[in-house]
């Protein structure tokens, strides 16, 4: 869906933007010892739940049939439901500590939420994440063209990530038939999707750029892919000597759990049916209040529990972020409230639903869009 | 004379810090998790944990701290100072202060200002128990290694700190030259460590304490002068027979401006200036106005300077022919956060203001009087 900001008269949107700057100010000037306590306390629970994933992966070791055979064969046997439970529990909860590190933790702080703090572990500079792609690559391509050229066509390219259609304004090309298997492979291979994203890897093929002009950036990404790579993939499974192969699984299962969980919340932020797209014409000199509009018009949210916002890094709060990317994420659920109503005094959609129906819409469209456009109006058309 | 003892950093941590424990902590390193656990088992040498183990009052608006750093800590000569990281409602401030020994602890003593909010916070809210976290010990105002035949130690108010230090340092050392001591307060209920002073004049008798009061009620009133100067020398210890009547000893001062630059003064004169050694306590820039004041912004880590005006820091950083990173240019996406390592500045779209060092956010940060970046 393609929209011009325009719409709205000028007068609204600067009133609907004051409203809105408002929320954020009040937000802004409440900071204090309950979002430090906040970060605090999920840093926290992710050292902690690392801790007693990587023990109990290698705690399953003990109880795999082959170590115990030595002693009985019935001991072999019975100890077989044990290993599985113990490697299970290992695998999903490493994984459930990479999602808080990459999305509540590593996503938020590297947005600058915690930069007021004052204290380097906190703080967007400092800070990186368990994943791929460097911190400070990300906090160029996601913070500043992500968020500030949000849903722009041309500009903001997670627009498909250089590798899918997404949008109906993005010409078709038969390689485009593959949407649903692109698709498939970012989700099972996110990690590198986003690190091979933020060095801008698609330019290649585009012929914007050149490999002369990736290469320092990828070399960085390379780096960090080995780091993280090296301590999941090698370092691990090397503590485990000859049962390398099942510590390297597990860890690869909580790579991909991780993959899986992130591809999803995050393509149910700007894909979802009725996220609008904008032409890089329509948002020249825009407005505080335009800017505000296109980031509410872009966006849609996820409804759920408590738990569902933290795994999703309140992500769930897609147009909150997009409003107000450098408030704490844990404030989104309590601001929603405020920002739906101002959304319903000036007749503007609030694109939300559960992760089912919008997660579904995205893969919809990840089919459809793969498809070449069936009439020959213009593909610019709502 | 150098007190500092620098001991080799405890085993478990140097295996804890090795390469490839932190490796199978990557990217954020095993200390994160210590910490966790313990929070002093910090690995960060940069700020290290320190527990407060008592606080003990010194005047109505004064108290030192007694603190217990984890095995990171390096030791400190005396006279030098740290910065104290403390956090106030989720925000972590950092400031200065002098370092000394009490009862075989570090101590920091802090005075709280009128509109201090960490020395406030530090005389009124914190609690023996508390977690703050010190930086490796800095400055060279300390005394030589081999101590002069006599000393001159100036003082005014807070700026004892660093001062006692030193004092208390050389007369339990053994130091047996004469000492004597100029300390300007209002009265005798504002001066910090008055009672110890006192103390240490009737135990050490190459020590002599000269006060001030500024309210008449002392020996010697007012500001510095060449005749408090001239007192001090001829005190009873017999300072100018050690040096001789034109000479002048090795003379430290700690205080405002106004003193340091009285003593200066006094000692270019005498022909002695190599002899003066002071140290400046630096006090937070006015915040006066809405628009910015002019002042001087140092870019550090390009070691040039510009003088300012009330524009946007980035603007002005692009303007000296700098290139931070920055992006959005309107305060949101925070590519162009930088550290501040001095002076304040206001943030252009809440109005809050910033002291001291901070992260900051050149495109929204309009500078306050002088500025240090770390760009």
């Amino acid at each position: 869906m393609n929209t011009n900001t325009t719409r709205m008269k000028p007068e609204l949107l600067d009133a609907f933007g004051a409203e809105i700057e408002a929320v954020k100010q009040s937000a802004l000037g409440d900071r204090g010892e309950r979002d430090a306590r906040y970060i605090k306390k999920i840093v926290r629970i992710h050292h902690l739940l690392t801790i007693a994933a990587r023990i109990c992966i290698f705690a399953s070791l003990l109880f795999l049939p082959a170590s115990l055979f030595g002693f009985s064969i019935a001991l072999g046997i019975a100890s077989w439901p044990l290993f599985w439970l113990l490697i299970s529990a290992g695998s999903i909860g490493l994984g459930i500590a990479k999602i808080l590190d990459n999305m509540e933790i590593g996503h938020n702080i590297i947005h600058g939420q915690y930069d007021w703090m004052g204290d380097p572990r906190f703080h967007s500079r400092h800070y990186d994440w368990d994943t791929n792609c460097p911190g400070d690559q990300w906090a160029h391509s996601h913070n500043y063209e992500h968020h500030t050229y949000t849903n722009i066509l041309d500009k903001d390219r997670d627009i498909g990530y250089g590798i899918l259609r997404m949008d109906p304004a993005q010409k078709w090309h038969p390689a485009y038939l593959a949407n649903p298997i692109f698709a498939t492979l970012l989700m099972l291979f996110f990690d590198m999707g986003v690190a091979l994203h933020g060095v801008e890897i698609d330019s290649l093929r585009s012929g914007r750029k050149t490999f002369k002009d990736v290469w320092p950036e990828l070399k960085l990404s390379l780096r960090k892919t080995a780091q993280i790579w090296g301590k999941d993939f090698i370092l691990y499974p090397i503590l485990a000597g000859p049962f390398f192969p099942v510590v390297l699984a597990a860890n690869v299962a909580a790579s991909v759990i991780r993959n899986i969980w992130s591809f999803s919340i995050i393509f149910c932020g700007h894909f979802p049916d009725g996220v609008h797209t904008f032409t890089e014409a329509s948002c020249e000199n825009e407005s505080r209040g335009q800017w505000y509009y296109r980031q509410l018009l872009g966006s849609a949210n996820l409804t759920g529990g408590k738990l569902f916002h933290v795994m999703s890094g309140n992500l769930s709060h897609q147009i909150e972020h997009h409003l107000f990317p450098d408030v704490p994420a844990h404030r989104y659920a309590e601001m929603s409230v405020e920002i739906r109503r101002i959304c319903e005094k000036y007749g503007l959609p609030y694109n939300t639903g559960p992760l089912y129906r919008q997660y579904a819409t995205v893969w919809v469209k990840i089919f459809k869009l793969a498809l070449p456009p069936r009439n020959t109006a213009s593909p610019l058309a709502v | 004379m150098n007190l500092s003892t620098k001991p080799a950093r405890r085993t478990w941590r140097r295996i804890a810090d090795s390469r490839v424990i932190n490796a199978l902590a990557a990217p954020n390193g095993i200390g994160r998790y210590l910490e966790v656990l313990n929070p002093m088992w910090s690995l960060d040498q940069t700020r290290i944990p320190a527990y407060i183990t008592a606080i003990r009052r010194e005047t109505k608006d004064t108290v030192t701290l007694e603190l217990r750093p984890n095995g990171d800590w390096p030791g400190f000569r005396p006279g030098q100072f740290c910065q104290l990281y403390i956090e106030i409602n989720g925000r972590l401030h950092s400031r200065s202060y002098s370092l000394n020994r009490r009862a075989g602890r570090i101590s920091v003593t802090v005075k709280a200002q009128a509109d201090g909010l960490v020395s406030r916070y530090i005389n009124s809210q914190i609690k023996v128990g508390d977690i703050i976290r010190l930086s490796p010990p800095m400055g060279d105002f300390v005394l030589p290694e081999l101590l002069p035949d006599a000393l001159l130690m100036i003082a005014a108010g807070s700026g004892i700190t660093p001062i006692m230090a030193m004092l208390e340092a050389a007369l339990k050392r053994g130091y047996k030259g004469g000492v004597t001591l100029l300390y300007y307060n209002r009265s005798e209920a504002d001066t910090v460590f008055h009672a110890r002073l006192l103390k240490l004049a009737s135990t050490y008798s190459n020590f002599s304490l000269l006060p001030v009061f500024s309210d008449g009620t002392g020996k010697l009133n007012g500001h510095f002068s060449q005749q408090h100067l001239l007192t001090a020398l001829s005190f009873q210890n017999n300072l100018s027979a050690h040096t001789g009547a034109l000479t002048l000893p090795e003379c430290f001062v700690c205080g405002p401006e106004a003193l340091i630059q009285a003593v200066s003064d006094e000692y270019q004169l005498l022909g002695h200036s190599e002899k003066f050694h002071a140290e400046r306590f630096k006090a937070v820039t006015s915040t006066s106005g809405d628009t910015g004041a002019v002042g001087t912004l140092i870019f550090k880590n390009s070691q040039s300077e510009v003088s300012s005006d009330s524009r946007n820091l980035l603007e002005q950083a692009e303007a000296a022919g700098l290139q931070p990173q920055s992006g959005c240019r309107m305060g949101i996406c925070h590519s162009c956060s930088c550290l501040k390592t001095d002076g304040s500045v206001r943030n252009m779209n809440s109005g809050e203001v910033s002291h001291g060092e901070e992260y900051i956010r050149l495109c929204i940060s309009q500078p306050l009087g002088d500025v240090s970046l770390a760009i």
